[in-house]
């Protein structure tokens, strides 16, 4: 074979015969001391294997080519490289011969050394304006390390830094100029550009995908790609033609920097045209990250980067929908990323001026609201702050009720997002009732004197959204697409669930009474008809009077047994009473408005998971008129 | 001659090193130069590696013939050792 390369097909069979040689070497062991220089031999043997082979078949194993061409013929599986390897071994199979680069015998340093010549050669050809042909031969050059490095970086196991990481920042900087440099002369047609289909020719394409390798971005290199980001569209331009060889934090690195050039912030700070990044650039960047709901919620997280998403009227409106969607809406991977997209929602309720709102941004939060609904519901209350529990147990502050009222009304302004807004209410109710018609039916609850507090409990969540929302649009008017969705996409009828609370003989009670009747007369179109609610400003002192209230309501039945039955609240499990105690104790020793009410949102939680005392709670309210003070 | 070495243990021990030898002859390490020729990969490092593997290869084929010999010699001191015993019994 006249060229450096290697047989795939063979190299999957040279692989899997050296792997088990290892390991029958592994298994050559005696005490026998006339044995010991035999297994010496078979020691130093393995560590041949370990030490050299292994690395240097793992080298082509893990290699772009060698990845690519398993993909190709479908190799996926164990299984299926046992049985390749087996045509090998029996039949001798072969396949294509493929090249190697010329590169792959320089050891890490010599490749680095050689890096460096090439990186000053390609500097020197673009400033001194050297013929295209000698720019072209110095790209190449420098595309063909970067390829070596990269392949070389994707062998080496977890964890094993790549021989990229030698590159000191500096390095990597100048590096990115470079590329960047490179890439801008080819973009003005001084240069004949790179074929399209070979992305790895443009040595921005692979600075790119080797800033990726190296794990957290350092901030002398972010800053570095911020700047060309939204200096030219050259880099923008090399993550759009090989996405999928960029890692996700680059990408969100540069769509961040280029978004926020569109602030208006930066737009102030702009001294010259050019810097204005395109905004086409940037919906291709976001349309990107959308499919990603990790790096969309990375995006969407960014403070200085949400506002703009949301309110610059240039970038394109499907696209900032799905980038929020994907962000706001995804079912978040763990506890972080919850509390993540709990802070990027009171971002977005703190950082949005009020009616700026773009169309894209309002459908983008109007589909991603739905899983925030069961959670608002519990915590809602017009004269607290809106304070949620991520998953981790940290609370989360999303905004005064008026704020996240003026948010869900901006977002009411857009017909798209009324109807989805109202789908995802929909949906809400249609779980709270399923979940109390299951209850009444077959669960625990199935006590027709318990009926009432089921389903008033499950309901009365249904109603706190409805309020707000009608809260949020003084036009209400113009929620005929809410409207209209809402209805459409019920699956339970009211009317059913009170026929089944009425033949359990649990609806005449009082505690149903009022939550029922709240939600047959404020269900979405009836409350958005013919209701004006009073809108009081959440002020400190008021949300303290109701952390009081709460403290006056449970108190006495917390601590007295004898107390629970005479308000029904006998069936409540003990576990609930243990909860609140602490809870109830710490809120009547808090003095800080603060505390108090982060303290009387975690008893609301408490409350709310027992259909029997939130049903209990929203009693006490209507009886003592606390209820009409908000 | 020490004629109380058991020669039974001589012989034991004489087919474990047999059977160490066996294992090491059969194992897929001594065939791995037929699947690492030119025609499977070939570039310096590649050479590195068969030049390499040679010298271990030889060495491993040198082990598993020491075995046998030192197999033979424990066998012939258990004989030796038995025909001592009966000599002198």
């Amino acid at each position: 074979m006249s060229l450096h390369g290697y047989d795939p097909a063979r190299v999957l069979l040279l692989r899997a015969r050296t792997l088990g040689s290892i390991d029958a070497l592994e298994a050559i062991r005696s005490s026998d001391p006339e044995a010991s220089e035999a297994v010496r031999v078979a020691r130093l043997a393995r560590r041949t294997l370990e030490d050299t082979w292994l690395p240097a078949i793992d080298a082509i194993h893990h290699s772009t080519a060698m990845r690519t061409w398993r993909q190709e013929i479908g190799l996926g599986t164990v299984t299926g490289v046992r049985l390749l390897a087996r045509l090998v071994d029996t039949f001798g199979a072969r396949s294509t011969w493929m090249t190697t680069s010329p590169l792959a015998h320089l050891d890490d340093h010599r490749l680095r050394a050689r890096l460096d010549t090439a990186v000053d050669a390609l500097e020197r050809a673009v400033l001194v304006g050297a013929r295209p042909t000698d720019v072209v031969s110095a790209r190449r050059t420098l595309a063909t390390i970067l390829v070596e490095l990269l392949d070389r970086t994707a062998a080496r196991p977890p964890r094993v830094p790549g021989p990229w990481t030698a590159l000191d920042p500096a390095a990597m900087a100048r590096l990115l100029d470079v590329a960047v440099r490179t890439a801008e002369v080819t973009g003005l047609g001084l240069v004949p550009a790179v074929d399209r289909r070979r992305p790895f020719e443009d040595p921005l394409v692979g600075v790119l995908a080797l800033v990726g390798t190296g794990g957290a971005i350092g901030d002398p290199l972010r800053a570095r790609l911020e700047h060309h980001a939204v200096a030219s569209g050259a880099i923008a331009d090399a993550v759009l033609r090989a996405p999928e060889v960029v890692d996700l934090r680059v990408i969100v690195t540069v769509a961040a920097a280029m978004v926020r050039q569109l602030g208006p912030e930066a737009r102030g700070a702009r001294l010259t045209p050019r810097a204005l990044p395109t905004p086409a650039r940037i919906d291709g960047l976001i349309r990107l990250i959308a499919g990603a709901p990790a790096g969309a919620l990375d995006l969407v997280s960014d403070g200085s980067v949400a506002p703009v998403l949301a309110t610059t009227p240039h970038l394109d409106a499907d696209a900032v929908e799905a980038l929020l969607a994907s962000a706001l809406g995804a079912p978040p991977a763990d506890a972080t990323a919850h509390r993540a997209q709990l802070e990027a929602w009171a971002g977005l309720v703190a950082t949005t001026p009020a009616g700026a709102l773009t169309p894209g941004a309002s459908r983008g939060i109007a589909r991603s609201v739905g899983p925030l609904l069961a959670d608002l519901g519990v915590h809602l209350d017009r004269r607290r702050p809106v304070v949620l529990t991520a998953a981790d147990g940290e609370p989360v502050r999303l905004g005064s009720y008026d704020d996240v009222a003026r948010l869900l009304g901006d977002v009411l302004s857009d017909h798209a997002a009324q109807a989805a807004l109202g789908l995802a209410i929909a949906v809400y109710r249609d779980e709270q009732l399923g979940a109390a018609v299951s209850a009444l039916r077959t669960g625990p609850d199935r006590d027709p004197s318990r009926a009432a507090g089921v389903v008033g409990g499950h309901l009365a969540d249904v109603t706190r959204v409805v309020e707000l929302v009608v809260a949020a649009r003084v036009d209400r008017d113009g929620l005929l697409a809410l409207r209209h969705a809402a209805w459409q996409g019920t699956a339970h009828d009211l009317l059913g669930l009170v026929g089944i609370a009425t033949s359990l003989g649990g609806l005449p009670a009082a505690p149903v009474a009022r939550p029922l009747t709240t939600v047959a007369a404020r269900s979405v179109a009836k409350a958005v008809d013919a209701t004006s609610p009073a809108r009081l400003p959440d002020v400190g002192l008021d949300a303290d009077l109701a952390a009081g209230f709460t403290h006056a309501a449970l108190g006495p039945p917390t601590h007295d047994p004898a107390v629970r039955r005479a308000v029904g609240l006998e069936h409540v499990s003990t576990e609930r009473w243990a909860e609140l105690d602490p809870l109830l104790t710490a809120l009547a020793a808090e003095v800080d408005p603060d505390e108090r009410a982060w303290l009387d949102g975690r008893i609301r939680a408490v409350v709310a998971r027992d259909p029997d005392l939130d049903a209990y709670l929203e009693t006490v309210r209507s009886i003592s008129g606390e209820d009409r003070l908000g | 001659m020490d004629t109380t070495i058991d020669p039974d243990q001589l012989r034991r021990r004489a087919a474990s090193l047999r059977d160490l030898a066996a294992r090491l002859a059969t194992t897929p390490a001594l065939t791995l130069d037929g699947v690492a020729g030119h025609d499977t990969w070939d570039s310096p490092r590649a050479e590195l590696c068969r030049r390499l593997w040679r010298a271990n290869r030889a060495q491993l084929l040198a082990a598993i013939d020491d075995l046998h010999a030192r197999a033979r010699r424990l066998d012939r001191q258990a004989d030796h050792v038995e025909l001592a015993r009966q000599v002198f019994a």
